[in-house]
């Protein structure tokens, strides 16, 4: 059963591949995606075939020289260019908002979020690395006659970005046009609109056109795998967003049809990007009015995310002053749920099998004593309202599991070594995106193992760290030094 | 004649005009319910398609061979000339010309290759031929150096995997890979062979505005059919039949005997020989099929032969009257 939020049919976009900066669609033929949100709104996408790929593999090959030759300054300029430029139109608003379900302001704010990227990505790395004569590069520290310039990594990248987070391509694209760096990238069904958008603004602001390329194809067609294969076996960097599983299945190991298997990753330089689960650890003396807008921000802003806060352990005196507030605010959030095109609505849709899934565990849960739901009820099939739970069970799902939902799960604790241990385990072996400590005590933090790429210290979990990713040194990864040795 | 026509040598049956080649058995590869093929024969003796009193030396072509045995087809310096001059004109309604500097990657030792090269010799065009050692790299590297215009390529179905190399040729799919500036900065004609274009390459040419043509061959008759440029109806996949050096037909079976097809109607292709020294063949069906797409006089490119279209491989019904080849 649809929910239908408008009675009209609605043809809304029709999208080709981005391949050297025109849109192409050689295969003839495309695919229709629904929204599972607005049933009456569709939009068209040229599938992507072998042809498609083989001419944007060979233009982000041949972009490559012209890549090169820019000096870090001028790709500086181009990427200052495309941030003043960037912005959605109407139809690429409502594609996004009825794609992915979320609120039109919490889109419009992850927009102006890719604008800043491409202002501030340069900068960082100019201020960690040093620009000398367009090149990056720098003195090594206590050496007077050693130096360092950096190039990029000898080859292309195929980038696989995912549905829930309009930022990705664009953060990758930053990385490109910074290092002087070229690819393709295969968006999600769901990403089409930004992540063309975040490339065009590149090539429109001067970036060789073919350097960056956006191609989609529909995954469900398991011959469509093959297309996986050809851009992995092209490239040289192979940005990957999807569960470890999910990514070696569809761009890594290919079993011919004589039973050899064929590992696609091997000479590959790999970035991947699997894991979310982002949790909170609220230590004993912290109070809770000074964190609750952060936890409050981190799960509701965009609770698709993979750095959306999704459960706390909360060891702090303040416990029930903390469920207070949260659910004070849980509850004044609800009365903005509502249609996602709407400005006023700040609770979008949620994936309805998800919806299901959760609220049967719920339940399952409740009537075990194992959860409490201070706030949140179903609207409908699609949209919930805030959930906040709490639970007394360490081992149970709500604090392991990342459901894309507008969801929090609070579990008390007696001690901070108690909290943390417990979002240690339950993390699994598979460390925790980032984990945001509530607590001032540095060196407490510091003595301390925490299961998670990414630590924030009273900062929120959904703060972006544009040099670093999930294990990643991306400045490293994507370059190679150069080592000068100077007569002094 | 090649002593597989022994039997009609004797004189049993004038051929004055085409419509007298309609009353002849059809010739097939292979035995079944109402035909006798030559396959077997030539496993045997691969001679059986030289004719008795051909005096000329010629060369020995063989076909791709599937099910193990090429048709080796003998063709005199004669005969070479006659296609060659044929496909020529082909090349001319592509526009191909003196002006081109045309880039030839099928394989020299090919018939195919060996007559692409010819014809456009003939229209004083500047011929680079395909090194057989040069990958599609290199072939790239031979466009942008030598300004090369137009191209002869190869490209099958992409979904069969790695493109068939008919005729050696280096597959189209493999030069967007290695250059695709290259071609887009060069290139102003395709001629591309694999028994139809395929829809991403015409969507290629169209996005790249660039001419594409093709014509239906075989090493043992060239040319059969062609498009043109910028063509009527005869574009891309639909080809005008040519009326030498080969009688081509379309026929199907209708009430025991073998008709021409009709407008919009699919049947087996045949061709008939009829300007050769060496091999002969009489009704051919290679096993092949193709629909009429337009009649005589339909197109007003200023070809008046009929268009074929949809050109397939098939197996040849069983029970499709033949005889055309009777072993003694």
């Amino acid at each position: 059963m649809c929910y239908r939020i408008s009675g009209t049919l609605t043809n809304a976009l029709e999208f080709k591949n981005y391949i050297g900066g025109k849109k192409v669609s050689l295969s003839g033929k495309s695919f229709t995606v629904e929204s599972e949100f607005y049933p009456d709104y569709k939009v068209s996408i040229a599938e992507t075939g072998l042809f498609d790929i083989k001419t944007a593999i060979s233009k982000a090959k041949t972009a490559s020289q012209d890549c090169l030759k820019l000096t870090f300054e001028e790709r500086m300029r181009i990427l200052q260019k495309a941030s003043k430029e960037f912005s959605f139109t109407k139809e690429e608003l409502e594609y996004i908002v009825k794609s992915m379900g979320m609120p039109i302001t919490t889109v419009k704010q992850l927009g102006e979020e890719i604008k800043q990227m491409y202002l501030v990505l340069p900068q960082m790395i100019e201020k960690r690395i040093g620009v000398k004569y367009g090149r990056l590069g720098h003195q090594i520290p206590r050496e007077n006659d050693l130096f360092a310039f950096f190039e990029p990594v000898n080859g292309t990248v195929y980038a696989v970005t995912p549905g829930n987070d309009i930022r990705v391509t664009a953060f990758i694209a930053a990385w490109l046009v910074t290092l002087g760096l070229t690819g393709v990238f295969k968006c999600s069904k769901n990403d089409l609109a930004s992540a063309q958008k975040s490339v065009k603004v590149l090539v429109d602001a001067g970036y060789p056109a073919g350097a960056l390329n956006v191609v989609c194809w529909d995954t469900s067609k398991p011959a469509n795998a093959k297309l996986n294969f050809e851009l992995a076996d092209s490239s040289k960097i192979i940005w990957a967003y999807g569960s470890d599983n999910t990514v070696d299945t569809l761009l890594r190991i290919e079993e011919k049809e004589n039973g050899s298997i064929v590992d696609h990753f091997s000479d590959k330089i790999v970035l991947r990007h699997a894991t979310g689960r982002s949790a909170g650890v609220c230590d004993t003396e912290i109070e809770a009015k000074d964190i609750a807008d952060m936890i409050f921000e981190s799960s509701l802003t965009w609770p698709i995310g993979c750095n959306s806060l999704k459960m706390i352990f909360d060891s702090s005196k303040e416990h029930n002053e903390l469920l207070q507030l949260l659910e004070e605010k849980y509850s004044a959030l609800a009365k903005y749920a509502g249609d996602p095109m709407k400005e006023k609505t700040k609770v979008g849709f949620t994936d309805p099998k998800l919806l299901d899934h959760v609220f049967g565990r719920i339940q399952d849960l409740k009537r075990l004593g194992l959860l409490d739901v201070k706030t949140g009820e179903r609207l409908s099939k699609i949209q919930s309202t805030p959930l906040l739970l709490t639970t007394r069970d360490k081992n149970s799902e709500f604090l392991s599991t990342e459901f894309s939902a507008y969801i929090l799960t609070l579990k008390k604790c007696n001690t901070f070594e108690e909290a943390l241990s417990e979002a240690n385990e339950s993390a699994g072996p598979t460390k925790r995106l980032a984990v945001s400590i509530f607590s001032r005590d540095e060196e407490k933090i510091l003595k301390s193992k925490v299961h998670a790429h990414h630590v924030r210290r009273m900062k929120h979990t959904t703060d972006i760290d544009l040099l670093f990713h999930e294990g990643n040194d991306y400045f490293h990864k994507l370059s190679i030094p150069q080592i000068h040795r100077v007569k002094v | 004649m090649p002593e597989i026509y022994r039997e009609y040598s004797r004189g049993k049956i004038k051929v004055n005009a085409f419509s007298d080649i309609q009353k002849l058995p059809i010739l097939v590869k292979d035995t079944a319910k109402h035909s006798v093929g030559f396959r077997e024969k030539i496993a045997k003796d691969p001679f059986v398609l030289l004719p008795t009193d051909l005096k000329r030396a010629a060369t020995i072509y063989k076909s791709g061979g599937t099910r193990g045995v090429a048709t080796p087809t003998f063709i005199t310096a004669w005969d070479e000339e006659i296609e060659s001059m044929a496909l020529a004109k082909c090349f001319q309604y592509m526009k191909l010309s003196h002006d081109n500097v045309f880039l030839n990657t099928y394989n020299p030792t090919h018939k195919g290759g060996a007559e692409i090269t010819k014809a456009m010799l003939s229209l004083g065009a500047k011929v680079v031929p395909r090194r057989t050692t040069d990958s599609a790299k290199e072939v790239v590297e031979t466009i942008k150096n030598y300004k090369v215009t137009a191209i002869a390529a190869v490209q099958g179905p992409i979904t069969e995997g790695d493109a068939t190399k008919k005729g050696s040729g280096i597959d189209f799919l493999s030069l967007v890979e290695e250059g695709q500036d290259v071609l887009e900065d060069n290139l102003e004609t395709l001629f591309i062979t694999g028994y139809t274009l395929i829809p991403e390459i015409i969507a290629w040419a169209k996005t790249n505005d660039k001419k594409l043509a093709t014509v239906l061959g075989s090493s043992e008759a060239i040319p059969q059919a062609t498009s043109t440029i910028p063509g009527d109806i005869c574009k891309y996949n639909n080809l005008h039949i040519l009326n030498g050096p080969h009688y081509v037909e379309v026929v199907k079976q209708e009430s025991g005997e073998l008709v021409p097809v009709k407008r919009g109607e699919t049947g087996i292709l045949l061709y008939t020989t009829i300007a050769r020294e060496g091999t002969i063949y009489i009704r051919y069906a290679p096993g092949d099929s193709a629909k009429l797409v337009a009649n005589e006089g339909e197109c007003d490119c200023g070809i008046k032969t009929p268009i074929i279209s949809e050109i397939k491989r098939i197996d040849i019904p069983e029970d499709t009257i033949a005889a055309g080849c009777v072993i003694g």
